[in-house]
């Protein structure tokens, strides 16, 4: 930190754009795997096994989409009663970031069903858990690859900020 | 989607920032505590070279390219991973007071219980900053490559097993004051924002009050705020607009509500470890900058708020009229015409009783010793300055004080002097009573000389210590 304001390095969304990434390529990878056979995988040398680090980027963005829900879910009003209950410290983040992104939504029904999303993103690591990626549903895969690069595009194109204007 | 072509292109700058950051590394460097920044930095961009590399075998195997998001995210990493080179690329100009470094990471090593290294670069703006490049990292999510790079690691400690890697300090001076000790009272603030990361927990419970109490406001003032906040477009109902502006307004609260705290959190942790001086190294580089944003609370209330923490925590070192002159400031004071702004003042004018608990926690030479021996101390020491000897000497190590804090202690005795009419005499022995800055110049010498002095004497005692007691 600086004593005056002062231009940072730091991306507040680097770090989930970042899981996106990494699970937008593992979906990739997966779709891949179910439509290459193993000689056509050789001759292309491609590596199309999960590996640690996507496998941990798929639970932590299944995590963020059940928080983006979480947050999607909270009524303006409500969190400004009286009574209101602070939010909970790893729902705060969550909230700055859908607002950050809800700015440019409209109307309402387009916005992203973070639920449906997490929900997917699970399913998948479930299939990988138990080894059996083959009975995975493409229209679950499908649907989560675009979310990931969807949630890509917003954390890219509109930069979200909570600047004052 | 980007083009091979601008896919290489990427890959080709990534590949030249990584030869940019090894050549600083392997240059003829007079120390190599940044050797850690360099390492971490490369391996950050080797991930994500190894992305997209992945990633463009991928989907050219189905026979598309890159998705574009994917794309600008990494040229997007590739500008972070280049402005944060950009802070360490130039710590070696031969204006950087590198004598203070070892102090300044004697004493944080200390305060923070952990092993750092104190770096000085040279800001561009007219601004005194510290960067914390470990948490830098972790905040960019890259804090699993903040490591030395693996054949380095084996070859210091002699094993395959990786050490700890330590963190880096990273203190930006403004090119014109390199050469100035007394703004390094500025590291007592800059400090207190590792102090506040450290107690994130119960800073969070300060600032749940804090946005509870702004919150009260709605009703009487902010329901109209939200009201301009975003326009109605087609589709959207007026509840809609409303709905999104409240979720607005509260994510606002509690974005500006953290900053704020963590700034008046560190400005207060500096008034425990220098007093006022913080106050007047602020004023130093303050000047013109006392608005507020989101990020900073307003100049006139930090002041304020450093002076009524100051009258709690040392009401006799504050009526000295010496430090009259910082408080005085009734010429700065700024009134938001945000509606917003002016609420956040208003409750944040009362958050010094809620902090207090947390601030506790934090070493105060300036308490420690009682008003009749800190007031001796000063006297003599100043006495050394105005024989142009360094103040440190009065200064007993292994006494009731610890050493670490006489450090804070020297630079409080250092700006009460500069303050004190007793400058006036080292101006005009300096041939030229008009010359301030020579005048400081020759202050903050002897304020460098006397914390090297202590430091080394420190460690020197503390090596005796750790003999005897072997011997023993």
């Amino acid at each position: 930190m600086s004593i005056i304001p002062t231009k940072t390095a730091a991306d507040p969304y680097a770090a989930l754009s970042w899981t996106a990434s990494v699970v937008a390529i593992l979906l990739e990878k997966i779709g891949l795997a179910a439509t290459l056979d193993g000689a056509r995988q050789r001759e292309l040398n491609l590596n199309l096994t999960p590996d640690r680090e996507e496998c941990n980027a798929l639970s932590a963005l299944s995590e963020e989409m059940s928080l983006l829900s979480e947050a999607s879910k909270l009524s303006g009003r409500d969190l400004f009663m009286a009574n209101a209950s602070p939010l909970r410290s790893e729902l705060r983040e969550s909230f700055s970031t859908l607002v950050a992104i809800e700015r440019d939504f409209y109307p309402p029904a387009d916005r992203p069903n973070f639920e449906k999303t997490g929900k997917e993103l699970e399913v998948i690591r479930d299939h990988i858990e138990s080894g059996d990626l083959g009975s995975l549903q493409p229209e679950i895969l499908a649907d989560a690859q675009q979310a990931c690069l969807e949630l890509l595009e917003h954390l890219d194109n509109h930069r979200p900020s909570l600047s004052v204007h | 989607m980007p083009s091979p072509w601008q896919v290489e292109c990427l890959l080709i700058r990534m590949d030249s920032l990584r030869n940019e950051i090894l050549r600083v590394k392997n240059k003829d460097r007079p120390y190599t505590e940044t050797d850690i920044v360099y390492d971490s930095l490369v391996a950050v961009i080797k991930s994500r070279h190894d992305m997209v590399t992945k990633a463009q075998k991928l989907y050219a195997a189905k026979g598309t390219l890159i998705p574009q998001s994917v794309f600008n995210h990494r040229a997007k990493d590739l500008e972070t991973i280049f402005k944060f080179f950009s802070y360490t690329d130039r710590v070696d100009s031969p204006r950087i007071p590198f004598e203070v470094l070892r102090s300044l990471s004697w004493v944080a090593n200390d305060l923070f219980g952990e092993k750092c290294y104190a770096v000085v670069r040279l800001e561009p703006e007219y601004n005194y900053a510290i960067l914390s490049c470990r948490r830098e990292f972790e905040r960019n999510g890259w804090g699993q490559y903040w490591q030395y790079a693996p054949e380095e690691d084996t070859r210091a400690s002699g094993s395959s097993d990786r050490k700890a890697a330590p963190n880096v300090l990273l203190l930006g001076f403004p090119s014109p004051d390199a050469g100035s000790t007394l703004v390094h009272a500025l590291a007592a603030h800059e400090f207190g924002h590792e102090f506040a990361h450290k107690w994130n927990d119960d800073l969070t419970e300060v600032r749940e009050q804090v946005v509870s109490e702004v919150k009260s406001f709605y009703n009487t003032v902010l329901q109209d705020y939200t009201s301009g906040i975003f326009r109605r477009q087609e589709g959207e109902s007026q509840d809609d607009v409303s709905e999104k502006a409240r979720k607005y307004l509260l994510a606002l609260i509690e974005s500006i509500s953290s900053s704020w705290l963590k700034e008046i959190f560190s400005d207060l942790a500096a008034a425990r470890l220098v007093g006022p001086a913080f106050l007047a190294a602020f004023d130093r580089i303050i000047i013109g900058h006392g608005k507020g944003s989101e990020k900073y609370p307003p100049a006139s209330l930090r002041r304020s708020l450093v002076r009524r923490y100051l009258e709690k925590l040392l009401p006799q070192v504050i009526s000295d009229p010496t430090w009259a002159q910082l408080f005085d400031n009734s010429a700065l004071v700024d009134l938001p015409s945000d509606e917003l702004f002016r609420v956040m003042q208003q409750v944040f004018d009362g958050v010094i009783d809620k902090l207090i608990p947390i601030l506790n926690r934090i070493p105060s030479p300036l308490t420690r010793l009682k008003a009749n021996e800190l007031s001796d101390l000063l006297e003599t020491m100043e006495e050394h300055i105005d024989n142009l000897a360094p103040p440190s000497v009065p200064l007993s190590v292994g006494d009731k004080l610890p050493d670490t804090e006489k450090f804070w202690l020297l630079v409080f005795v250092a700006w009460h002097y500069r303050l004190s009419d007793r400058f006036d005499e080292l101006r005009r022995l300096c041939g030229d009573d008009t010359d301030s800055a020579r005048a400081e110049e020759i202050l903050g010498n002897l304020l460098l000389h006397s914390l090297q002095s202590l430091e080394l004497r420190a460690r020197w005692h503390e090596a005796m210590n750790q003999k005897r007691s072997n011997v023993h």
